[in-house]
């Protein structure tokens, strides 16, 4: 019975024992080789994650799997492990020298924190009170345009009992003093070489003043101490003034620097224009001139760096003597502190997101006014006007205006002649006087040797277009040219490390449209450089002419 | 009006003449004739400026380098007779200080 069941199943049984192990053994080769796919899977995943948990750093053993992984398996699951080893090695490897150049910058960044305080506290921070000075009162305000920067300025009295200087906040043990020395001053250039060289000057200045209280020949000294051995070639404008305090009369002596302006008790602003030698640190034996003065009560002398009246806008237009003058006009009564404010405000608000280009200073001198009135408004601009300042905006176009195109093509300074030539022929029939022609000349020269140089690099020719309009008072110029976008407005800061002479060119080209420029713009139009300018005619005076007939 | 210079021996002072336009078109050859007549050994040059029209940058860059070899060699560089125009030019580039300008000939050979 058995033996037939048995017998019986057997065929069925054993049939089903088959496919069941069969079945067992292909699911747990299936599920063996499945399951080491997936550890190495998991491995790999866990990898991952740790990579973001640890910082990109592996862990040793994970990292042991890895490779074994890499190294046995030659299938999909190896080359993930491999794309992923190496993923983590480039990983590491960057993010080593991001800290490296992360740490670096850090570094310097704090250096230059501290050589921004350092430098702040060369500067002094404490204003006398007018009963220190017998009424003199001061203000002044430096802001570098980066940490660091080349503006100064300084003040301190000097006594007559040897003319030892000191701070104010040392005068309380020294003789009141019976004159006060100023000075301001901006370097060639910014950053840190202007910097170091700021410290220089203004440590020299110190001890110059302390011996000697001739301004002109303070500066002079500090020329030639400057200028001997000046292996960077780097330079500073600079003004160096003395006050009598008894008596109101201000010494001053300038070195390339921007007129100051003085705003008179009745609240007008006017430049005072001084003789001007060159700045420090140029040249050699140069000779300054004294120039003297009396303030009168409620005065005001404005010393300031061109920072303030070149800060440019996003349309790189610059802030301009207007502006500023406009900002100081009527302003007798305001106090230093507030008045100075103002102005770095207005400068603030004028250039909007665009980056300050320089160093801006300003430095306020004010004769105390007992009892001094506030203004009830400023004066008109008619007043203005006759009190000898230019008009802020160009004058509107006279009917009997004349317009005059030339379009050219410019290999070389040689060929600047066809424009030369071109002025020569047509300026007489413009009704151009000898002296308007002669500014036309060099404002022609200077700009289009600027284009051949940097908008070409005098590497091709340069295709220049020329406009000049000739009003009754005014000429204007415009002047486009195909080159590389440059502004020329912006070349204020010549580099430092060429020799004096090759880089003064460009300085000295430029600084002399400018010069002659009542306006100036720049501006970047469809792939062009269009400069546009205008100059106030000169009135013809008959010894000033020269003969064209050479 | 192309650059012309003539040159004068008056003592030890050697005169240049300058008529026409100084500038950038020019100005090398200006340079070659200075640098020539320095290495010659000329320590003593007058500018004859009255028929100059005018001076531009590059005019101005060369008259100071000149100025400077001969500052070394206590030369003397002296300008006489220049015109409104251009002595604008030498006092707005704050150069007027560098070069004593003479009204005339005779007081620039006076000058040395």
């Amino acid at each position: 019975m058995w033996k037939q069941r048995n017998s019986g199943f057997t065929l069925i049984e054993i049939a089903i024992v088959v496919v069941i192990i069969g079945f067992l053994a292909t699911a747990v080769i299936g599920l063996q080789a499945i399951s080491s796919v997936s550890r190495h899977l998991q491995t790999l995943t866990q990898s991952i994650q740790d990579l973001v948990k640890c910082e990109f750093a592996p862990k040793p053993e994970a990292q042991n799997d890895l490779q074994q992984i890499s190294e046995s398996y030659r299938d999909e699951v190896g080359y993930l492990a491999r794309a992923f080893l190496s993923m983590q090695r480039a990983l590491q490897s960057y993010l080593q020298n991001l800290a490296r150049t992360t740490a670096q910058k850090e570094k310097i960044q704090s250096e230059l924190r501290i050589a921004h305080n350092i430098q702040m506290s060369m500067v002094p921070h404490r204003f006398p009170r007018p009963e220190e000075t017998g009424g003199i009162m001061l203000h002044a305000v430096l802001e570098p345009a980066r940490e660091v920067g080349g503006d100064f300025y300084d003040f301190f009295p000097l006594t007559s009992s040897g003319d030892r200087s000191a701070a104010f906040d040392h005068a309380s043990s020294l003789p009141v003093p019976d004159r006060l020395a100023f000075a301001i001053g901006d370097v060639s250039g910014k950053g840190m070489p202007a910097a170091l060289f700021m410290a220089m000057v203004k440590t020299l200045f110190r001890a110059t003043a302390a011996a000697c209280s001739d301004p002109a020949r303070i500066l002079s000294k500090l020329n030639d101490e400057m200028s001997r051995d000046n292996a960077t070639s780097m330079f500073t404008t600079m003004q160096v003034g003395i006050i009598d305090l008894r008596t109101r009369m201000v010494t001053l002596a300038s070195g390339g620097h921007n007129y100051p302006l003085l705003i008179s008790a009745e609240g007008k602003v006017r430049e005072m224009k001084l003789q001007n030698a060159l700045p420090i640190g140029v040249y050699e034996s140069v000779s300054y001139t004294n120039q003297e003065f009396t303030l009168q009560e409620g005065d005001t002398l404005v010393l300031f760096t061109d920072g303030i009246t070149e800060a440019m806008n996003e349309k790189l237009e610059e802030f301009s003597d207007e502006r500023f003058q406009a900002i100081l006009e009527g302003k007798q009564n305001t106090g230093l502190e507030q008045l100075s404010t103002n102005v770095y405000q207005e400068v603030r608000r004028y250039a909007g997101t665009q980056d300050p280009s320089d160093d801006a200073t300003l430095l306020l001198i004010r004769v105390f006014k007992p009892q001094q009135k506030i203004a009830t408004g400023g004066p008109t601009l008619s007043e203005t006007a006759a009190f000898g300042l230019a008009p802020t905006l160009p004058q509107p176009a006279a009917p009997s205006n004349s317009s005059h195109r030339q379009t050219v093509e410019i290999r070389d300074s040689a060929d600047l002649k066809q424009i030369q030539d071109w002025l020569d022929r047509e300026a007489p029939a413009w009704g151009l006087s000898q002296p308007d022609t002669h500014d036309l000349h060099l404002i022609l020269d200077e700009l289009i040797e600027n284009v051949l140089r940097h908008g070409y690099a005098n590497t091709e020719p340069a295709q220049i277009r020329l406009e000049v309009t000739v009003a009754p008072e005014s000429i204007a110029l415009c002047l486009r040219d195909t080159g590389r976008a440059f502004n020329p407005l912006l070349q204020q800061s010549p580099d430092t490390t060429s020799a004096v002479a090759t880089r003064a060119v460009g300085g000295w080209g430029i600084h002399l449209v400018k010069q002659y420029s009542d306006t100036l713009s720049y501006e970047r139009q469809n792939d062009q450089n269009v400069v546009r300018l205008s100059i106030r005619r000169r009135a013809l005076k008959p010894q000033e002419g020269v003969t064209t007939d050479a | 009006m192309n650059l012309q210079i003539t040159q004068e021996q008056h003592g030890q002072v050697n005169i240049l003449v300058i008529t026409g336009r100084l500038d950038s078109t020019n100005s090398e050859s200006f340079e070659t004739l200075l640098t020539n007549l320095i290495n010659a050994g000329t320590s003593q040059i007058l500018i004859d400026g009255t028929q100059m029209a005018y001076i531009s940058s590059a005019g101005l860059r060369i008259l100071l380098m000149i100025a400077k070899q001969l500052n070394r060699t206590r030369g003397r560089i002296v300008l006489c007779g220049l015109n409104e125009s251009v002595k604008k030019v030498f006092d707005l580039t704050g150069l007027t200080g560098i070069f004593p300008l003479c009204a005339t000939r005779e007081e620039g050979l006076k000058s040395f």
